[in-house]
């Protein structure tokens, strides 16, 4: 704090902020002999646990000390916590130490911070628990680092921890962002089962907290934790987890008539219900389990899944890829059905035309153009036949391409393959239609000459070529109008 | 302290920041003192988060004044609930409200006709032409200068106390032990010149710090709702001053 326009008359800010905190505030030494105390629990460890390599203080809170460590022997980093002198004169504090140990001890959970060892000598009470390399939630909310998509990344990792302890019949009872880690791979940790009431122990242990004490922080805490803190069940810790969610996403804490999340940050308004159902005050009426929680944030995420995908470009590729999002979409088994019908159908059909095209041609330069020999030809039964069933898969594969599209439309993006249900839906058609055009203007050059050959090549290679066009045009806008549709109500 | 000590007027000092705000407007002379009241306190936290919004230096001072006079009329707070619980946050939502209504209409608004409600002084301005330089967010920003100005509060509090006891040379030669700071030959000096005993300076060091921090702690509660909230939000505070 060396910037002099932020001294108060020359003096430093925090120094005399330091007069209105603690017991000794007044007391000029405090802080001399608060360093003197910690040097004195830095030596007692390092004479107690000659296993352990001390580092830099980790955090000092009402109840001790926590130090990051090595534990020589295991060559692995640990955090060593050490109740503060003092502290465990406190009446059955022992009991209570212990209690969050074994608390911890029972949880084995990649979401929970491990416990690897604790012990109790006298006044000297620790606990070595796994290291966690990253930053508490309070700071990533303090650093305004959080947007709603890294909330909903982050609050289903809780979800999962706080489930798993629940399940082992641990209730935190004291969540909030101080108590949250997040590892520099994004990895959620929950530390401080300190408080944690072991559902099923006897009552007289569950007391020990104290009767005064209100534990947790008060502004994390459900209504009936503020009534009587020793009687909740894990639902307090849904509650606190609702507050959580919504200092996550607003930074602040909801208190009286707040404003839903979606009113105070860009979150989807899908998941005000989910933070109104957390914070409902009676905990009947909240979730009943941290798992529903998750499991209601992820089908937001999905549902929110069309407005990422809105933002990203088209994909370059030409292929019936679709809008991908985030997960590889699932191509739409019509529309595949659609594509290959119309490619079973147009082969023979093409090969039809080409005969029927000859057979003009041959028969145009006589003028018996309809010969009974042709008519009652094997061949031209042949031809005819192949014709009709090849017909036949094309309109097949135009009604399948139709519903494809209607399918695709309503599960963007989840299912890909517009392209290909475009190609079923229409090809068939302008095919036909193609054909068509050029049969009857085949059929009416008495003899085709080579210039009117000529003509009608290039006439159909343009038509054809425009009808690739449209195909292509018929797919972006599909896309398009797939994107804008359910960004709005997600079904048109 | 006994109250019949104190300053004329201190015991306002023992209402809310909320029955400032909500009992002004009553009368003109009332919400013009109200008005400077609260200007007087928190012009800085709330300039420091406008500026830092990335408004200039003269944009945000206007827009400052403008909130404060606005707040005042309760223009932009409807939404608002006082039982929010804290002032501050309550005031930086109305900050955040103001600035969005703001931003939709002229840029550069001068309220009041163009005319300064308020005259800042020559250090004021040099401290609005300084650029923001780090990256701390308007929050953080807020939050700080609102600890700083709990600070400077708390402290003229003491020095009208104590010169309401004739103390202020005492006081004066005493404040850098307020932050633990050492004193121009120590004890001794200040026991010589004020023609005290050493032991009397010391209690009175000591006295004057206890009382400050209890400045500092009464200063918080009148932003605070619930009793309860204090020591949070002293903790909040002082984390902030560190930023």
């Amino acid at each position: 704090m060396s910037d002099p326009r932020e001294r108060i008359e020359g003096l430093e800010p925090r120094q005399l902020f330091r007069a209105a905190l603690g017991p000794d505030a007044g007391d000029p030494e405090a802080a001399e002999r608060e360093v003197a105390q910690e040097r004195r629990v830095r030596a007692e460890i390092e004479e107690r646990l000659p296993d352990l390599e001390l580092f830099e203080l980790l955090g000092r809170g009402g109840m001790g000390y926590v130090y990051r460590a090595r534990q020589k022997r295991l060559d692995r980093e640990v955090a060593i916590k050490v109740v503060a002198p003092g502290v465990e004169q406190q009446a059955g504090f022992a009991d209570r130490f212990a209690r969050e140990a074994q608390a911890l001890a029972r949880l084995n959970h990649p979401g929970i911070v491990a416990v690897h060892d604790f012990g109790q000598d006298g006044s000297f009470c620790w606990l070595v628990m796994e290291c966690v390399d990253g930053s508490n939630l309070r700071d990533l909310i303090r650093a305004g680092k959080l947007e709603p998509a890294e909330a909903l990344v982050l609050v289903p990792k809780i979800c999962d921890a706080l489930q798993y302890a629940h399940d082992h019949g641990v209730v935190h009872r004291d969540v909030k962002p101080e108590n949250i880690l997040v590892d520099a791979e994004g990895g959620v940790k929950i530390a401080d089962f300190g408080l944690a009431k072991l559902i099923g122990t006897p009552a007289a242990l569950v007391s020990l907290t104290g009767s005064q004490q209100v534990l947790g922080t008060f502004r994390y805490m459900a209504p009936e934790q503020l009534d009587s803190p020793l009687e909740v069940d894990h639902r307090a810790d849904i509650y606190s987890l609702g507050v959580v969610l919504y200092e996550m996403l607003t930074g602040e804490i909801p208190m009286g008539r707040f404003d839903p999340p979606s009113h105070r940050s860009s979150a989807s308004p899908g998941i005000d219900e989910v933070v109104l159902r957390s914070l409902e005050k009676e905990p009947d009426r909240r979730y009943q389990r941290a798992s529903e929680v998750k499991l209601d944030l992820e089908s937001i995420e999905r549902a929110a899944g069309p407005r990422v995908a809105c933002l990203r470009p088209e994909p370059a590729h030409t292929g019936d890829g679709g809008a991908e999002g985030e997960r590889p979409a699932q191509p739409s088994m019509r529309a595949v059905g659609a594509a290959t019908l119309f490619g079973v159908g147009a082969i023979p059909f093409v090969a039809v035309v080409a005969v029927c095209l000859v057979a003009i041609a041959y028969f145009n330069g006589d003028t018996a153009s309809t010969s009974p020999e042709f008519r009652v030809s094997f061949l031209a039964l042949a031809v005819a036949l192949i014709g009709l069933v090849s017909l036949i898969l094309m309109g097949a594969g135009s009604v399948l391409g139709f519903r494809a599209l209607g399918e695709i439309r309503r599960a963007w993006p989840r299912v890909s393959g517009a392209g290909s249900a475009i190609v079923g839906a229409w090809a068939g058609i302008l095919l036909v239609a193609t054909t068509g055009f050029v049969v009857v203007t085949w059929s009416f050059l008495v003899v085709p000459g080579e210039a009117e050959t000529t003509t009608l090549v290039v006439t159909t290679s343009l038509l054809l070529t425009c009808e690739v066009a449209f195909l292509l045009a018929q797919r972006r806008r599909f896309l398009e109008r797939c994107a804008t549709g359910s960004g709005h109500s997600g079904f048109s | 302290m006994n109250p019949s000590t104190d300053p004329p007027g201190a015991s306002r000092f023992h209402t809310t920041r909320w029955s400032v705000v909500f009992a002004a407007g009553s009368s003109p002379a009332d919400s013009r003192e109200a008005l400077e009241e609260l200007f007087g306190t928190y012009w800085r936290p709330v300039f420091s988060f406008i500026r830092r919004r990335g408004n200039a230096a003269d944009e945000a001072r206007d827009l400052t004044q403008g909130f404060f006079t606005s707040f005042l009329e309760r223009k932009g707070v409807e939404g608002l609930d006082p039982s929010r619980g804290r002032f501050r946050a309550y005031l930086l939502a109305a900050v955040k409200n103001f600035l969005s209504v703001e931003k939709e209409r002229a840029r550069a608004i001068k309220r009041g006709g163009g005319a300064q409600l308020f005259s800042l002084s020559v250090a004021d301005h040099a401290e609005l032409a300084i650029e923001p330089a780090d990256t701390r967010t308007p929050e953080s920003d807020y939050e700080r200068h609102w600890a700083l100005a709990l600070l400077r509060q708390a402290l003229e509090r003491l020095r009208s106390e104590q010169a309401a006891k004739g103390r202020s040379e005492l006081f004066e030669r005493l404040k850098p032990t307020l932050a633990d700071e050492a004193i121009d030959g120590g004890y001794a000096a200040v026991a010589a010149e004020l023609e005290l005993t050493t032991v009397a300076v010391k209690v009175a060091a000591h006295r004057l710090k206890k009382r400050y921090g209890e400045l500092i702690v009464e200063e918080v509660a009148r932003t605070l709702e619930l009793p309860q909230e204090i020591d949070d939000e002293l903790n909040l505070l002082f984390e902030a001053l560190g930023g």
